[in-house]
């Protein structure tokens, strides 16, 4: 797994690629908490090369939204089909604002 | 932040409840235990899970001893990966987990123990709440999660689950509250991964009509018999298809076995179990002794005199 962090009009975007399973949801978490503690409240995920997610990786999604609660937002965006399956499985499509491409999760910022 | 209690825990907790102090002995609850013990797992970053197979993550210990158990066991056997043979093999044990699961809530001060005599010699155990506040906590935690739009934490995703695929929510909501949250409950239910595949399998269990093994005994049969009898019982009612998948105290031409055989000639029945840990069979003590239940055990008291 890798994450590349921008920030553009106080939006955090993460790019995360690779995989995330039991093996690095920690560290991914540890990230995500990190900026929320630093302030961070409107984020942006851009998925766009994650090719693999366990369990363990959609409970980091639903901590941090639940960490973030109704002080901001986690945009989900560009999931692979098989990202994009798992989630609509385990009805995160109905927790989560996905969209279709950065531009659009942005524009809805 | 360390929980108090266990999946496991909280789940039988709820059941002791609402049955008056007694372990249940409700067929479902054998399979949703098993559920159980897997979802804490998972929650302890022991078992991972993705749509199609659970994933061995680490077997570091918990220093629980149910989930230590259950932990040995399922990463003696990493060729096996489907969550619904690993509750068919934790189902097995669930008797032997439910011992150790009540002493843990003993032992936390939140059930105590009182023994029962019943006729001259057979004694039925009980354990009633201390207090009411551990099991107060888990109803409006989930009641509350299930009544608001929030998101619900993973534990309470966890417990939702385990009740709504064991057909258990009656030990938290009303008829009708069940009926008016049954989307959101559904919605919450569906949100791990782990929980999912496992209570797939779990509503295969508990879906399923079993055999009564005392129906059979009904008529006189020689101890080998009647093992054979519990065997193919819980072949059926465990989903084991293959004889080496039982426990190892009912795999024929074993030591193990024969040993299975004299206590089941010493006692006269098999209502048993095997503690692995303790080395020693029970006959299951807990269960309320029927007329007919108790004029078949005089039966084979008689035969075997």
């Amino acid at each position: 797994m890798e994450i590349k962090k921008t920030t553009l009009n106080q939006i955090e975007i993460f790019e995360i690629s690779g995989r995330i399973d039991a093996n690095n949801a920690n560290d991914f978490e540890k990230i995500l908490v990190q900026s929320i503690e630093e302030g961070a409240t409107k984020m942006i995920a851009d998925l766009t090369n994650l090719e693999y997610i366990s369990s363990s990786g959609l409970r980091v999604f639903l901590l941090i939204a639940k960490k973030i609660g109704k002080n901001g937002f986690i945009y989900l965006c560009s999931l692979q089909p098989q990202v994009s399956q798992i989630f609509n499985i385990s009805g995160f499509n109905n927790i989560f604002s996905i969209f279709e491409n950065r531009e659009d999760a942005l524009s809805k910022a | 932040m360390e929980n108090f209690l266990t999946i496991p825990e909280e789940i039988l907790l709820l059941l002791i409840g609402e049955n008056g102090g007694v372990i249940p002995q409700d067929k479902n609850f054998e399979v949703v235990l098993a559920a159980s013990i897997l979802m804490d797992l998972a929650i302890n970053n022991r078992l991972d899970s993705d749509t199609e197979n659970m994933i061995l993550v680490s077997n570091t210990p918990t220093n629980n001893t149910v989930l230590d158990e259950a932990l040995e066991m399922i990463f003696s056997n990493k060729e096996r990966k489907e969550p619904s043979y690993w509750i068919s093999q934790l189902a097995v044990r669930s008797k032997e987990f439910m011992e150790y699961i009540a002493a843990s809530l003993v032992l936390k001060k939140v059930l105590k123990v009182e023994n029962q005599k019943l006729l001259w010699f057979f004694s039925k155990r009980k354990y009633p709440l201390v207090k009411d506040k551990e099991i107060k906590e888990v109803k409006l935690r989930v009641r509350e999660i299930v009544f608001s739009n929030d998101i619900p934490d993973l534990r309470d995703i966890v417990i939702i689950s385990l009740l709504h695929y064991g057909q258990l929510l009656s030990l938290v909501f009303t008829d009708t509250e069940i009926n008016k949250y049954k989307s959101r409950i559904e919605k919450i239910a569906m949100m791990d991964l782990i929980g999912q595949a496992i209570s797939k399998s779990l509503a295969v269990f508990v879906s399923t009509t079993f055999s009564s093994v005392t129906k059979s005994m009904l008529g006189i049969k020689s101890p080998e018999e009647k093992l054979s009898l519990l065997i193919e019982e819980m072949k059926e009612k465990y989903r084991i298809a293959d004889d080496k998948d039982l426990p190892s105290w009912l795999i024929k031409g074993t030591a193990q076995y024969q040993k299975t055989l004299d206590f089941v000639i010493k006692t006269g029945h098999t209502d048993i179990y095997y503690n692995k840990k303790k080395d020693q069979y029970f006959v299951e003590k807990s269960k309320y002794i029927s007329e007919k239940t108790f004029n078949v055990q005089l039966l084979s008291y008689s035969y075997y005199a």
